[in-house]
């Protein structure tokens, strides 16, 4: 579904990706973890463009992403993102942040849109709000409404960046739990985390990232348990001690 | 003269003529004066004039009713006697007197006006029924000091810019250097403040600010031409046999001195005392009315140029980018009264006729445009980036995340700001009165014009101007605390 072919990325002289080739399939959850600084958080950023690699190809769903002929904008609707700091529109209600972009971007009709935002916000237990202000919601909350405006839009693909970073420890597991439960439905997920609990449980494959390259994936019992790259035993003894 | 042209009503004045001159004229044979005629049908002498000049015309409570009073409409009641008719006065502008009468709406003007080369083409004029003496005005204790033109050398004197009186200064006050200024009353100023020595202007003029002023004085000094121009009655140039008989009266007003009398007559009314506020609170009204009216515009069109302006700031398209950062440095860069000129002449240049108060407010509005971008712009930027970033993935285009998603929450940094811009701009729309745009500082000015004090009228604009901003930041003040209270 995703085929990613020798991604580099600079910031100025700052070479943060150095070549990067990873092939998502459908269906499949990806879990990308790796120390701060290792570059999983851009090379993620990079999937939906919000970083423009210098070089490499992203092809999605058989269109090259990097080709400037290519409508970006019709690709997005179609890859769902979950930021760190959830980045709700704070002067739309919960259910406006679910139907905006339904409306505005794929002409649904507003009760169509709305239909489609209430099921998803039960779907992440958070009917009740609908009517809301984000300013109002705790963390937890907060999250669990971006992933439900994420899947608002129908997409093949949710990307998450650091979900749960920015979260107090005790509204991790209500978030986790959604995360879960999509990934469950068979959705395609790429997701960078600290979570080593969750990557272990809901991974089909588990990617460790140092230094700007891959440095090594596979399942998670390879990955956790007989870990090969020298990097790897080094960064999960600190994580899981 | 005081009385000065804005061009604006100017032209707007020429096309009215022009339209005159379309206008269905009874036969203009040499012996019928349409005019005449109709002064006699109607048994009514319409004469239109400008009462904003004291002691010739002018406004005053008569038995506590205001009323335009003054030498000339003594003249003009004389006229209206001799010929056997009724007199009505009706009020016009000054640039408004020569297309009225062009039209039709008055029959004559007797307005202290001079007949100009440019409105001896307009009108036929009287021979002058006033010639005026000029005088220089010293400080009293300086009075015996200043006896001939001679005694000016090595000192400085003022005249009004472009005025005759300039003229005068220039040849007869040998050995002086003078001073142009714009208005009679800076010349009072700077004369109070012992800047200048002498101030040269028309003697009723002159009179008036003695009567005014104990500390000054009319010297005794003599200019050798001291009769240039004079004022004349104007009426239509089919006026033919209209014309011979105002000249016989006018000549029997000379012969007689009447007119020194009339001043007299008159001269009651011109010191009355009536409080400031009374009698001069309409002038500032109408300023407050133009001032915010300036300033509502300037703010409205430039926040909707700012917000092009910060868009095209902000854009990828570098053309788009260094056009609006080339503006808004340019704006930035130079004086708003630099800016007020090169609209207004610019204007004319280009051959639009655009009037003083039009030139004023696009001025305003092109100004403000580019600090309101930089407003919108700091607005744009305080908005999280993660906002744009989520709008984008979610399929919006840049113009869709832009409208629906960061400008609603620019606004809410941008409002405070624009209020800020507002005040700002109430107090440098004072700047426009240089072309004549009757807002707060131009009625100061006429203020101090006809109230012969140079200094309280600026005192009192300068509270008006604080009452004005003070209240604004209040309200804004209680706006922003009830905004950020509701999220």
């Amino acid at each position: 579904m995703i085929n990613i072919q020798n991604i580099h990325k600079s910031f100025g002289q700052n070479e943060v990706l150095k070549g990067i080739d990873l092939t998502i399939e459908k269906g499949e959850v990806v879990v990308i973890i790796g120390p701060s600084g290792s570059g999983k958080s851009t090379f993620l950023r990079c999937l939906n463009l919000l970083e423009e690699p210098n070089e490499g190809v992203i092809e999605f769903e058989g269109k090259n992403l990097l080709d400037p002929k290519t409508d970006i904008n019709l690709l997005r609707q179609k890859m769902g993102m979950v930021f760190q700091n959830f980045n709700l529109f704070p002067h739309k209600t919960v259910l406006e942040n679910l139907t905006i972009s339904p409306i505005q971007v794929k002409k649904e009709t507003s009760a169509a849109a709305e239909k489609t935002a209430l099921e998803l916000l039960d779907r992440v237990g958070l009917k009740e709000k609908a009517q809301t202000y984000p300013n109002s919601l705790s963390g937890g909350q907060k999250q669990r409404v971006a992933i439900a405006r994420a899947l608002a839009m129908n997409p093949d693909v949710m990307l998450f960046d650091e979900p749960t970073s920015a979260l107090d420890p005790e509204m991790v597991g209500e978030v986790l739990d959604v995360m879960k439960s999509l990934a469950e439905s068979g959705m395609t997920m790429a997701i960078v985390t600290h979570e080593m609990g969750f990557a272990k449980e809901v991974a089909d494959r588990v990617i460790f990232m140092d230094q700007g390259v891959i440095q090594e994936q596979g399942t998670p019992e390879e990955i956790f348990t007989q870990p090969k790259n020298p990097r790897t035993q080094n960064f999960l003894s600190k994580v899981l001690s | 003269m005081l009385k000065k042209i804005s061009q604006g009503i100017f032209i707007f004045c020429l096309s009215l003529m022009t339209i005159g001159l379309f206008l269905p004229m009874t036969s203009l044979a040499k012996e019928e004066d349409p005019v005449y005629q109709k002064i006699e049908t109607k048994k009514k002498l319409v004469v239109g004039l400008t009462a904003d000049y004291p002691p010739y015309e002018f406004h005053a409570k008569v038995k506590g009713k205001d009323t335009v009073v003054g030498s000339d409409i003594l003249l003009a009641e004389k006229i209206a006697k001799e010929l056997g008719v009724e007199l009505e006065i009706r009020e016009l502008s000054f640039d408004a007197l020569l297309g009225s009468m062009k039209t039709g709406k008055i029959d004559m003007i007797i307005s202290a006006m001079t007949p100009t080369p440019e409105r001896e083409k307009e009108a036929a004029f009287s021979d002058p029924y006033l010639i005026i003496d000029q005088k220089v005005v010293v400080l009293k204790k300086d009075q015996d000091k200043y006896l001939t033109t001679e005694d000016f050398s090595g000192q400085k004197v003022a005249a009004q810019k472009q005025s005759i009186q300039e003229d005068l200064a220039k040849k007869e006050l040998t050995g002086s250097t003078v001073v142009s200024l714009p208005k009679v009353t800076d010349m009072i100023m700077q004369l109070q403040t012992q800047k200048i020595a002498g101030a040269v202007m028309e003697a009723p003029v002159a009179e008036a600010y003695v009567y005014q002023n104990k500390a000054l004085a009319v010297s005794d000094v003599k200019f050798k031409d001291d009769k240039p121009g004079g004022s004349c009655i104007a009426m239509p140039k089919e006026a033919t046999a209209l014309l011979p008989k105002v000249n016989n009266i006018v000549k029997e007003v000379n012969d007689q001195d009447l007119m020194t009398k009339y001043n007299k007559q008159v001269s009651g009314y011109m010191f009355e005392d009536e409080s400031f506020f009374k009698k001069y609170g309409s002038f500032y009204a109408k300023g407050i009315g133009y001032t915010i009216f300036l300033a509502f515009i300037g703010v409205l069109f430039g926040a909707v140029l700012g917000v092009l302006l910060a868009l095209m700031k902000l854009s990828k398209l570098k053309v788009l980018k260094a056009i609006a950062v080339i503006y808004i440095e340019y704006v930035r860069g130079t004086p708003l009264l630099v800016q007020i000129f090169l609209v207004y002449f610019g204007t004319a240049t280009l051959g639009l006729n655009v009037n003083a108060l039009a030139a004023g407010c696009i001025a305003m509005s092109l100004n403000s445009g580019a600090y309101v971008a930089e407003i919108v712009r700091a607005g744009i930027k305080a908005v999280d980036k993660g906002q744009y970033e989520a709008a984008r993935s979610l399929g919006m285009n840049h113009g869709k995340a832009m409208q629906h998603i960061i400008l609603p929450q620019a606004i809410k940094n941008i409002l405070p700001a624009l209020g800020n811009e507002f005040v700002t701009v109430i107090k440098e729309s004072s700047v426009v009165s240089v072309i004549g745009v009757s807002e707060l500082m131009f009625q100061a000015g006429v203020v101090q014009g006809a109230s012969f004090k140079p200094f309280l009228p600026i005192v009192v604009v300068s509270l008006i101007y604080f009452a004005l901003t003070f209240t604004l930041s209040r309200l804004l003040g209680l706006a922003e605390r009830r905004m950020s209270t509701s999220d």
